[in-house]
């Protein structure tokens, strides 16, 4: 094997292998936020500081609605009708904003860590 | 209507040519005007058959299935329109000589006469049946009769003095640009005409929307006033686009147009010569070879159904005069297909030592989000490109970039793109370079964010160039993102200095990109 394919199948091999080698375990704690009628219910949703969490946004509505929040650096799309998971922290304790961005006057809502 | 004098016009054209070659090569055979005369009226009667036929048919099926019918006509004649301009760019030439050949053998007695008339009939009879198509795809497309004929009688009348002009030797415009240009305002013809089917498919509940109104100029263009409809016949253009005809546009245009590009391309000797020449002198072979012409970082996050219009550029500064002033630029577009596949297709031109501004290469980019954000220790994504060069001597290139991310803390987020690029096609290199592309960045604020990055060319993967002539890079950076009215709708700039580290980079250079999302 020459040396450029070397490097080259490494780099392939931490690619294939990043998502094992990097796992955290799927049972994080997992909290949920729906959308519903353009709002986020529970609008405030408190979460422990200083641990990685999964949130599930789930999408009751028709249309589609995109989670973003710049304080969190996330932002995803997700289709009328269905469950998106998110994952989040640690976070240093605060409230960290997040909104709708196709429904941003009535969908707001905010992540506190604590 | 302008479409279908463009076609027609072509055709004609075609046709035309056929005659001309028929006629020069038979100069001095006796009644020779009277067979091509029959011949050209066999052929025409054909077409007419041809279209009389489909007239019928699509009485047979209208009313029930209409849209899938004029879907069906559109799609056949992207198709056809396609492979007209793959195969005549590819055996135009050989055609050509072929007929000549035969033309001689009526000439020296060997063929009978009749062979002229059979010709010269096949080639209107094919280009004939070829105008009835497009224009029914063209009326499937919502244009109605009376341009339509109008186009038609201009086509002709265009097409058949052309031809007139080049038997007579009146005009020498060279053949080659004149099928070079009609060839890609077909492509353009064709991927409106794609468009179309798709709205025709998605009325018929076959395919998604996948988003209705991607854009809304109907305030500014509507497609209905007489430009507007004009673009939209002949670009495709649409105030107000679902998604899907995006797509189906862009890919006709990747698909039929990277073909042209790959396949009427001529292995050129000269130029394999001229590279040979530059190696045995020692020039050029210096440094890295594979250019990239514009920097960027690239995360490795997709988003969802996002559309871009990106444009970035560069600007160098260097004490060797003759790379001062160099500039870039690119323009793309893009969408994210799925929640993990962000594509895009843009235009890269580049000013070069002495040379002016000219275009490069067509590029194809595609991302892929590989990990969910957040969920690992690091963030993964892989970057793929094609490059496509706009010259014919020029080798194309490809590029595979893993994309690395790791937010450090709350406000400093760290990014890595290794980057492997190898040439293919004419002078290609047969080597991997290895290049890299980082940044630190504070996430301060929306609208301002600021970090540093680098860049660099290493020279070819496991066995590098010389420190000096590799290209090092590094310079710090602001950026920030404006909302605009709609939802989603976002202006993103990017302004930043790099300083070249070693000699092979330029001392100083300018770098400024610009992206409107929607």
């Amino acid at each position: 094997m020459s040396r450029p394919a070397i490097a080259l199948s490494a780099i392939a091999a931490v690619v294939a292998i990043a998502p094992s080698a990097f796992a955290v375990a799927e049972e994080k704690p997992a909290y949920t936020v729906v959308i519903q009628d353009h709002r986020f219910e529970p609008s405030e949703l408190k979460i422990p500081a200083g641990q990685k969490v999964r949130l599930v946004v789930d999408n009751r509505g028709a249309g589609p609605e995109e989670f973003e929040s710049y304080e969190l650096h996330r932002e995803k799309v997700i289709p009328g009708g269905s469950k998106a998971t998110l994952y989040i922290g640690p976070l240093e304790p605060g409230r960290y904003p997040f909104f709708g961005e196709f429904h941003p006057d009535t969908a707001q809502g905010a992540v506190i860590a604590e | 209507m302008l479409a279908t004098a463009i076609i027609v016009f072509r055709e004609v054209l075609e046709a035309a040519l056929v005659v001309s070659i028929v006629l020069a090569a038979t100069r001095g055979v006796e009644r020779r005007g009277l067979w091509v005369t029959w011949g050209i009226g066999a052929g025409v009667a054909g077409a007419c058959l041809v279209a009389a036929f489909a007239e019928s048919l699509a009485q047979a099926i209208s009313g029930a299935g209409q849209e899938l019918f004029n879907a069906g006509v559109l799609l056949l004649a992207v198709a056809m329109l396609g492979w007209h301009n793959l195969w005549m760019g590819r055996h135009g030439r050989e055609l050509a000589q072929q007929i000549s050949v035969v033309g001689e053998a009526v000439r020296t007695g060997t063929r009978p006469l009749y062979v002229l008339l059979i010709i010269v009939a096949l080639a209107v009879l094919r280009e004939g049946a070829e105008v009835v198509l497009f224009a029914y795809g063209i009326a499937a497309g919502g244009q109605s009769a009376g341009p339509m004929l109008l186009g038609g009688v201009l086509g002709l009348a265009g097409g058949a003095l052309l031809g007139l002009a080049l038997y007579f030797g009146l005009v020498r415009i060279p053949i080659r640009h004149l099928f070079t240009v009609t060839g890609w305002l077909i492509l353009l013809l064709a991927a409106g005409m794609a468009s179309q089917a798709s709205v025709y498919l998605v009325q018929a509940g076959l395919l998604p929307a996948l988003g209705s109104g991607l854009w809304d100029t109907s305030a500014v263009l509507p497609v209905h006033t007489v430009p507007g409809q004009m673009l939209h016949v002949l670009i495709g253009y649409d105030d107000r686009p679902m998604g899907v005809q995006l797509i189906a546009y862009l890919a006709t245009i990747l698909t039929i147009g990277g073909l042209m590009l790959l396949l009427n391309r001529n292995p050129r000797p000269q130029g394999a010569t001229a590279a040979a020449i530059l190696v045995v002198l020692g020039a050029g072979v210096a440094g890295p070879n594979v250019a990239h012409a514009t920097h960027k970082v690239y995360g490795p996050n997709v988003e969802y159904g996002e559309t871009e219009i990106e444009y970035r550029g560069h600007y160098n500064f260097d004490s060797k005069a003759e790379e001062d002033g160099e500039h870039a630029h690119v323009l793309f577009l893009g969408r994210g297909l799925t929640q993990y596949w962000f594509s895009e297709i843009g235009l890269e031109s580049e000013k070069e030592g002495n040379e002016d501004l000219k275009l490069e290469a067509i590029e194809w980019e595609n991302r892929f989000q590989l990990t969910e954000q957040g969920r690992y220790w690091m963030d993964v994504g892989l970057l793929t490109e094609l490059e496509f060069a706009a010259r014919d001597d020029d080798p194309d290139e490809v590029l595979l970039a893993p994309l690395l991310q790791k937010a450090v803390s709350r406000r400093w987020v760290a990014t890595l793109n290794p980057r492997f690029e190898r040439e293919f096609g004419d002078n290609a290199e047969d080597e991997w370079e290895l290049g890299y592309a980082w940044e630190l960045r504070n996430r301060l604020r929306r609208t301002l964010e600021w970090g540093v990055e680098g860049f660099g060319e290493t020279g070819e993967l496991g066995d590098s160039e010389p420190w000096d002539e590799q290209e090092h890079e590094i310079g710090p950076f602001v950026s920030g993102s404006v909302d605009l009215d709609g939802p989603r709708e976002a202006l993103k700039y990017q302004v930043g200095l790099l300083f070249g580290v070693t000699d092979g980079a330029p001392d100083q250079r300018l770098a400024w990109e610009l992206e409107y999302e929607f």
